[in-house]
């Protein structure tokens, strides 16, 4: 072979950037950070490892339960894991978590996705008070 | 093929099978819960149609005594302070910023005789044959089976198409992050974001709510204007040859806005015109 002090090093240079994710992944346990979610208050509407796969795909669904089908009463969603009915709403998640910073953030702010549900949609952490329905305007009118 | 005696699958076969192996293997399983409806939307349909009525007199007495009352022409009345609390819609100084959901306009009826003004609510009139929905790019504004012109926020791409294709003016557009013009939030209805078109639903949220329940609904605004004002605003259901609306619609002579154009809109104007 020629230019064997070149060319071993390199190749060795090569593999240990070839498998970067798979160290990382191993060392992360011990030196890394992995996000920490605080636990749920309640059961989830379908197993955990489902979830944490297909939340998305969940959330679209409801989406589409919500949104499209609401009139004909197509808000009930059946949960595949637990045989229970849920009402398809982004609020029905925070019964039971109870912060977006401790749970959501958690692991979207570690791979760096900002998810725009948020923009539009209510969550705990707004901190504006609750509009508690009709009765409350009697301060305007009387 | 009939060479060997062979039982060889043909090269047309093998290609499909392979296909569709590999096509199961890469598309991951989709959720398998499947939605139940309660209706379907043939039958929601023949059930229900959602409209409101309106009392010009009673609306023009509520809105005259308010002003009287505050001195502003442009105080709003309960029925607006209580949708836009309702649907969270947002208040800004800079009026061509603002969205408007409901608003009430002032009109003179010119007569040589008993000249007369009067004020009368402008929303959304959830159209029979919407046109905003007609122009929708992206099929974001959608009718529903009851007869609710709804938008759904995630395809709005903003274009505007419907704003200009509206005859009533009922949609605004969202210039501004509209929770900066917040004060309070109701939970159980979304905020909206910078670009992206909105209007009334005729409390949507309230009526799917109510119908699961077994109740009537009513719009936060109809409440409002029972509560606080004169109620001028009927709120209920076409189909049902028994409610108050459908008795008003057959006991008034009733006015649509812009009939002519033949949207076939669904807020109706008792005594418009002064009889």
């Amino acid at each position: 072979m020629y230019h064997k002090q070149y060319v071993i090093p390199l190749i060795l240079i090569f593999l240990a950037g070839f498998f970067t994710p798979y160290w990382y992944n191993a060392m992360a346990e011990s030196f890394g950070y992995v996000p920490e979610m605080k636990k749920p208050a309640g059961e989830c509407v379908e197993n955990k490892d489902w979830m944490a796969a297909n939340h998305m795909l969940l959330l679209q669904q409801w989406r589409t339960q919500a949104i499209r089908h609401g009139a004909e009463g197509g808000r009930i969603y059946h949960s595949s894991t637990t045989g229970l009915e849920y009402h398809a709403s982004t609020n029905t998640c925070w019964e039971c978590h109870e912060s977006k910073e401790e749970f959501c953030d958690q692991c979207h702010d570690y791979v760096g996705i900002h998810p725009e549900c948020w923009d539009c949609h209510y969550t705990p952490s707004i901190e504006k008070p609750h509009y508690q329905g009709t009765d409350t305007l009697s301060k305007f009118f009387s | 093929m009939k060479s060997g005696g062979i039982n060889m699958m043909s090269r047309r076969r093998f290609l499909i099978l392979a296909g569709a192996a590999t096509a199961g293997a890469i598309l991951t399983p989709q959720i398998s819960a499947k939605t139940q409806f309660v209706e379907s939307p043939e039958e929601v349909e023949s059930n229900r149609r959602w409209a409101m009525a309106v009392d010009v007199d009673k609306c023009t007495e509520c809105m005259e005594e308010l002003i009287a009352k505050t001195g502003d022409e442009k105080v709003k009345p309960p029925c607006v302070v209580a949708c836009d609390k309702e649907n969270n819609v947002p208040e800004f100084e800079e009026k061509r910023f603002d969205p408007q959901w409901m608003r009430i306009a002032k009109l003179k009826l010119e007569k040589p005789v008993n000249a007369k003004e009067f004020y009368i609510p402008l929303m959304c009139n959830h159209c029979e044959n919407p046109p905003c929905v007609q122009v929708c790019l992206t099929k974001a504004s959608f009718k529903r089976p009851d007869g609710i012109v709804e938008i759904d926020m995630h395809r709005c791409i903003g274009c505007r198409y419907c704003m200009i294709a509206c005859p009533y003016g009922a949609r605004s557009f969202n210039f501004r992050d509209p929770r900066e013009g917040l004060k309070e939030v109701n939970p159980n209805v979304q905020m909206r974001t910078e670009g992206v078109v909105e209007k009334c639903t005729f409390c949507v949220h309230r009526i799917d709510d109510a119908i699961a329940k077994g109740e009537e609904p009513i719009p936060a605004c109809v409440e409002a204007c029972h509560k606080y004002g004169k109620g001028a605003l009927v709120f209920g259901n076409l189909k049902d040859p028994n409610s108050e609306i459908s008795k008003i619609l057959r006991e008034n002579i009733v006015v649509q806005l812009r009939a002519n154009l033949g949207t076939d809109p669904h807020v109706f104007y008792t005594k418009l015109g002064g009889e």
